[in-house]
């Protein structure tokens, strides 16, 4: 038997996950595109794509673009808003019995505050996740995560209203991700998500058009696993909240090495467009793969870099 | 779709067109049976190519036996490519049916298709087997093309449009048959530039038509966003219109008055 379990935090805001394995936000849906493919309790967690006050439009096409190791994507938050999102969706995965965390999405201090205070009563909703780091909308986003006083200010107005366990996901465009992140942590959150998508472009030197409608992108997949690991090295020594790791985990192993850095948890994105079934074999995987090397308890293993 | 599931599959067939086709015909056996699948759905298939990160494509279902699938797939990129690479024997993955399917058809009902476009309708006549007109355009040599796979109580007329002279024809033809389908409807797959073509003469017709977007798929399931269409406010449903939805889930057949493209 292999203890795949994890608490992230140890207040009354913990998060009890049966296993590591979340799906990042933005590559899931709404989790319910995938119940043919498995079972989305099963999953530690499920975050869902990012929710706006109001339903949001998107950018126009093309959004996504096949990059050398990966996917740049400029998709624009396009999302129903959150009245949809709770009359819709909240009562189907409710019946599921899926850990759901909402990732919230705003161009205001305001706007995000009022967001947590509305998903903090839905008892589907286990945790708030939020997305100060969004390279591709114009307002908002990535503003606030790269700018510490506005971070600063959202986070401890979602972390005072908020009933839920709140996790701040931070972008690597920034000088110092550390910085960032300890900001998050003194200002009330009880998590981190490292890291949101690189910020990038494509070009086609034939018709001499970006392969965005946005120009820039948010880079993810597989090519940045090696940026990913060194921000989540980096947050981990330098906060005492659990950082839950994410970008381009495309195998137990990879779980592993986020782990090992002083990932709690993980979340899975661009390898479940590769197969929709993936992030649900990876918990089996990531069982035989503890079993093959030893590992007993998940978070024996955590933070133990040499 | 309901009905959709994660299957690898072994290659039973896998043979060029005709010498030197870059048209391939192949056929899987999947290890879970699909069922529950109409002419006009999808199955993203896998090429398994040893890429570090590689996508699945979208191809619409051409057949589906009691045990296998067959898809005819235009070689055009570098997961296509891969298929070069192939043989019996090799195992795949792929998940489907997927998006939804073409109206069945009603008394009149004309059939439209450019190039690999025609796959949908070889499995659309032989699903309902009833007698069709089909307006094929194709750039290639027409041998490259599954034709006689499509039933045989469709009338299939062709169109070798391999210059912009041969296209118009085609295209003539298109408006001129349209127009005796005032009281159809017009089902169609291929090009975007074809499909742009059909969607404005419908409109400016009022002929209902049915159109099935080639759009660039990266999950197939309605998670990305990246295959999305633009609606009109006309979109059948309300909360969606004027706005974008997924190729992959709401289609990737639209009525030609609901979507912008």
């Amino acid at each position: 038997m292999v203890d795949c379990r994890v608490q992230l935090g140890s207040d009354s805001f913990m998060l009890s996950l049966e296993n590591p394995i979340m799906t990042a936000s933005g590559t899931f849906g709404y989790g319910l595109e995938f119940t043919n493919y498995g079972d989305i309790g099963s999953l530690g967690a499920i975050v869902l794509k990012g929710i706006s006050l109001r339903p949001r439009v998107g950018n126009p096409m093309p959004r996504i673009a096949e990059v050398e190791g990966g996917l740049l994507n400029a998709v624009g938050l396009q999302n129903y808003g959150v009245e949809y999102l709770i009359s819709h969706i909240l009562p189907q995965l409710q019946d599921t019995r899926a850990t759901v965390i909402a990732n919230l999405y705003a161009n205001s201090v305001h706007e995000f505050a009022e967001l947590a205070r509305i998903l903090s009563e839905e008892s589907a909703i286990h945790a708030l996740e939020l997305n100060v780091s969004c390279p591709n909308v114009r307002e908002g986003g990535v503003l606030f995560g790269q700018n510490k006083a506005m971070l600063a200010d959202v986070v401890s107005h979602v972390t005072r209203v908020s009933k839920k366990h709140v996790s701040v996901k931070l972008t690597p465009n920034v000088t110092d991700i550390v910085e960032m992140a300890r900001i998050a942590e003194d200002n009330g959150a009880n998590s981190l998500t490292c890291i949101n998508t690189l910020q990038g472009m494509a070009v086609d030197i034939y018709s001499k058009k970006p392969k965005l409608a946005n120009i820039y992108g948010g880079l993810s997949g597989p090519c940045i696993k090696p940026v990913a690991l060194q921000c989540v090295h980096r947050v981990a020594q330098a906060v005492s909240i659990p950082v839950i790791g994410v970008g381009g985990i495309c195998s137990a192993q990879d779980v592993l090495e986020f782990i090992l850095v002083g990932a709690y948890a993980v979340q899975i994105g661009t390898a479940t467009f590769m197969n929709p079934t993936f992030p649900f074999q990876l918990v089996d995987e990531l069982v035989t793969l503890c079993k093959e090397i030893g590992i007993e308890r998940i978070e024996e293993f955590r933070n133990t870099l040499l | 779709m309901q009905n959709a599931l994660y299957t690898s599959a072994t290659i039973v067939e896998l043979l060029p067109m005709c010498v030197g086709s870059p048209i391939y015909k192949i056929t899987l056996s999947p290890h879970s049976p699909l069922q529950h699948w109409s002419a006009g759905q999808f199955i993203m298939l896998d090429f398994g190519s040893s890429h570090l990160c590689s996508f699945a494509r979208p191809f619409s279902i051409a057949s589906i036996g009691s045990s296998t699938v067959t898809l005819y797939i235009h070689i055009r990129g570098k997961e296509t490519k891969h298929l070069r690479t192939l043989s019996r024997g090799d195992v795949l993955h792929m998940w489907g049916p997927l998006g939804n399917s073409f109206s069945p058809p009603t008394k009149e009902t004309l059939l439209i298709a450019g190039g690999i476009g025609i796959a949908p309708f070889v499995t659309y006549t032989n699903q309902y087997r009833t007698p069709l007109t089909f307006l094929f355009g194709h750039r290639i040599d027409e041998e490259n093309y599954p034709l006689n796979e499509c039933s045989t109580m469709t009338t299939c007329r062709t169109f070798h449009d391999n210059n912009s002279s041969s296209l118009q024809v085609f295209l003539d033809e298109i408006r001129a048959t349209m127009l005796q389908y005032k009281q159809g409807q017009v089902l169609a797959c291929g090009p975007l530039p074809l499909l742009r073509y059909i969607r404005n003469l419908a409109i400016e017709l009022d002929i209902y038509a049915e159109l099935s977007l080639e759009e660039t798929m990266f999950c197939g399931v309605g998670a990305c966003l990246g295959c999305v269409c633009k609606t009109t406010d006309s979109y059948s449903d309300s909360r969606y219109s004027d706005s974008y939805v997924q190729s992959c889930t709401a289609g990737p057949i639209f009525v030609a008055h609901n979507i912008l493209i």
